[in-house]
Formats: structure tokens, C-alpha cells, sequence
């Protein structure tokens, strides 16, 4: 779906540059979901610059607001895995997950701007970092019986359980990047419909209402699956 | 508030687990059947037909049920370990 109005497409048409598409490599580099996949991308590194510039012992204003985060993505994994250290190997990449797909999710709900993840290649490309680092830490923490993990507990049945559990872990890739990827187009498409349809009249403020929601129950949803999954690849075999 | 805020919590995580669950039946499903589709029309050029896309259709659906599987297991744990220390311990025993 091509958005009506996008504020950095605008400015990158103005510059001369390719800003909708195409098929050179600096257009795919500039297509709308990546110029607002950097945008998020700086947000997420302007809060972190801005709550450790100047650290303090007693926090205010950003570094406090980042701290009650971090704290909190600490003490939810610390939930799941009841270890210290293994939180703080999986820590920095579940934040991040977390803040940059919640900045990407509620940048859609501001009028000119879309949301990145409102495109597979976004999503998907998020979900490979989650799989990929937990069949890492998966190795880490077994070695090589880690693939006792994809054999099943019986050994007779082992032939047979390990396509099963390929297409398990295949199923899980596609419903973690496909579920965020469809709410938020689903969220975009509606309000871009509602708002033709009848947008003097209001119409699109429930819809509005229930993207403020859908965005972090999505966002939440994507970083609570990327903490079950690593926990599960760190925890002992069956 | 604390309290407030902790079953909030509750209700977020039970609710992103339960939303996977159907989800991730339906894909694994989905993948075994292209991935056997796939095997039969371009690898095998429509030789061995139908019967790869079954196989794979049944290697998808014990995926799903897999999956479906852990994540049942998971949400009992976590509404066990609700009810106090009884859940844990019988958690232990598995």
C-alpha cells in the first residue's frame, strides 16, 4: 500500500534522491519502510545517548525513565530463567527488541510518518536476529547436544521427530514475524480506509484507540516470544 | 499499584501466549505443505507427486502439535506458579 504523505520521502525527493522504491541498490536502501526504519533506529540510540551522557546517582528525566526500563526488561527475564547470568546475556538484545519495535509500532499513529514494521521485510528481518540468537545460545550452552534438543526423548523415533521439530521451529519464524507484520498493516490499511471514507466525521479515532493498544500488546508480544524461545534453548534438554 | 501493575503483566503475557498458540499451528501446517509442494513440483519435476506433499504435510502437523505442546505446558506453568509454591514443586517433578 502506497502512504498518501511521508514527511522524509518528501525531504529525500527535495535532496534528488530515489525515495519510493525501486530497483537499484540505493533505492532499495531509501524505500519508505527503511527511511523510517532508521528514524527508529536513531530514536532508540538518541534515548540511550541522552540517558547516559551524564549518569547520575540519583536519576532524572531521561536516565531515570530508561533505567525504570531497563529494570524492567531485567526483572521480567530474570522471571522466565531464575539465573543471573543467563539474563544478562540475553538483556541487551530483548531491549532493544523491545524499544525499537515499540518506537517503529506508535510512529504509524503520527500523521505523516508510517510504521517500519508495517512491512514483512522489517519483521522478518527481526524475527532471524531472535531465531538465530537462540540457536546460538543453544550451542553455547550445549555444544554439540544441542541437537539432542530436535531428537526427541526416544531414540528409535529420532528419524522421524527431527523434520517434525524443523517444521516447528519453521512454523514459529513465521508466526512471530507474520503476526506483527499483519496487525500493524492491518491497523495502517483500516484507518487509511475509515479516514477516506469518512474522516471529517471522526471515524478513524476507535480504530486509532485500538492501535494505541494492538501497538504494544504487538511489540510486547514479539519480546515476550523472543524470551521463551532463549530460555527454552538455554534450559537443560527434555 | 504494585499489584495492579503485576497482574497486568499476568494478563499481557497469557495473552501473547495464548495468541501464538493457534498462530503457530497454522504456519508449521503451512510450511510442512510448501516445503513437500515445493520438493515434489521443482526438485523431483512432478515425479513422486502427491506423496511428498503428504509426508511433509504430516511432518508440518506434528510440528504444530509440537508447538502447540510447549506452549500448553507453558501456560499451565505460569498459572500454576500463581497459585503459590505447590506448582513449583510439581513442576520439579517432571
Amino acid at each position: 500500500m502506497e502512504h498518501p504523505l511521508l514527511f522524509l520521502s518528501i525531504i529525500l525527493d527535495a535532496l534528488g534522491l530515489p525515495a519510493h522504491g525501486g530497483q537499484s541498490v540505493l533505492a532499495q536502501a531509501l524505500a519508505p519502510h527503511m527511511q523510517y526504519s532508521y528514524l527508529a533506529m536513531g530514536i532508540c540510540v538518541v534515548l540511550a545517548l541522552l540517558a547516559t551522557r551524564q549518569l547520575e546517582m540519583i536519576p532524572k528525566g531521561v536516565q531515570n525513565l530508561m533505567e525504570m526500563f531497563v529494570k524492567w526488561v531485567e526483572d521480567f527475564i530474570d522471571e522466565q530463567t531464575h539465573d543471573k547470568r543467563k539474563t544478562l546475556i540475553i538483556l541487551p538484545t530483548m531491549a532493544t527488541f523491545m524499544l525499537y519495535i515499540l518506537v517503529g509500532n506508535y510512529m504509524g499513529l503520527i500523521p505523516g510518518f508510517m510504521s517500519p514494521t508495517a512491512n514483512l521485510n522489517v519483521t522478518l528481518g527481526c524475527t532471524a536476529i531472535s531465531i538465530a540468537l537462540y540457536h546460538i545460545l543453544g550451542i553455547r550452552f550445549h555444544g554439540f547436544g544441542y541437537i539432542k534438543h530436535f531428537m526427541g526423548p526416544i531414540p528409535w523415533m529420532a528419524p522421524m521427530m527431527f523434520p517434525i521439530e524443523i517444521f516447528s521451529h519453521i512454523g514459529r519464524i513465521l508466526s512471530l514475524s507474520i503476526r506483527l507484520f499483519g496487525n500493524m498493516v492491518s491497523k495502517e490499511i483500516l484507518l487509511g480506509l475509515l479516514f477516506m471514507l469518512a474522516g471529517p466525521y471522526l471515524a478513524p479515532l476507535p480504530i486509532m484507540f485500538l492501535g494505541v493498544l494492538v501497538c504494544l500488546l504487538q511489540a510486547f508480544i514479539f519480546f515476550v516470544l523472543s524470551i521463551v524461545y532463549s530460555v527454552e534453548a538455554m534450559a537443560e534438554g527434555h | 499499584m504494585g499489584n495492579i501493575k503485576k497482574e497486568l503483566g499476568d494478563l499481557f503475557r497469557s495473552l501473547s501466549v495464548a495468541s501464538t498458540i493457534a498462530l503457530s499451528i497454522v504456519f508449521s501446517i503451512f510450511a510442512g505443505v510448501l516445503a513437500g509442494y515445493w520438493l515434489d513440483v521443482k526438485v523431483f519435476d512432478g515425479k513422486t507427486y502427491p506423496w511428498l506433499t503428504l509426508l511433509f504435510l504430516l511432518f508440518g502437523i506434528g510440528g504444530g502439535i509440537k508447538n502447540f505442546f510447549i506452549m500448553t505446558k507453558r501456560f499451565s506453568k505460569e498459572a500454576n506458579r500463581d497459585e503459590g509454591p505447590s506448582g513449583e514443586g510439581a513442576q520439579k517433578g517432571e
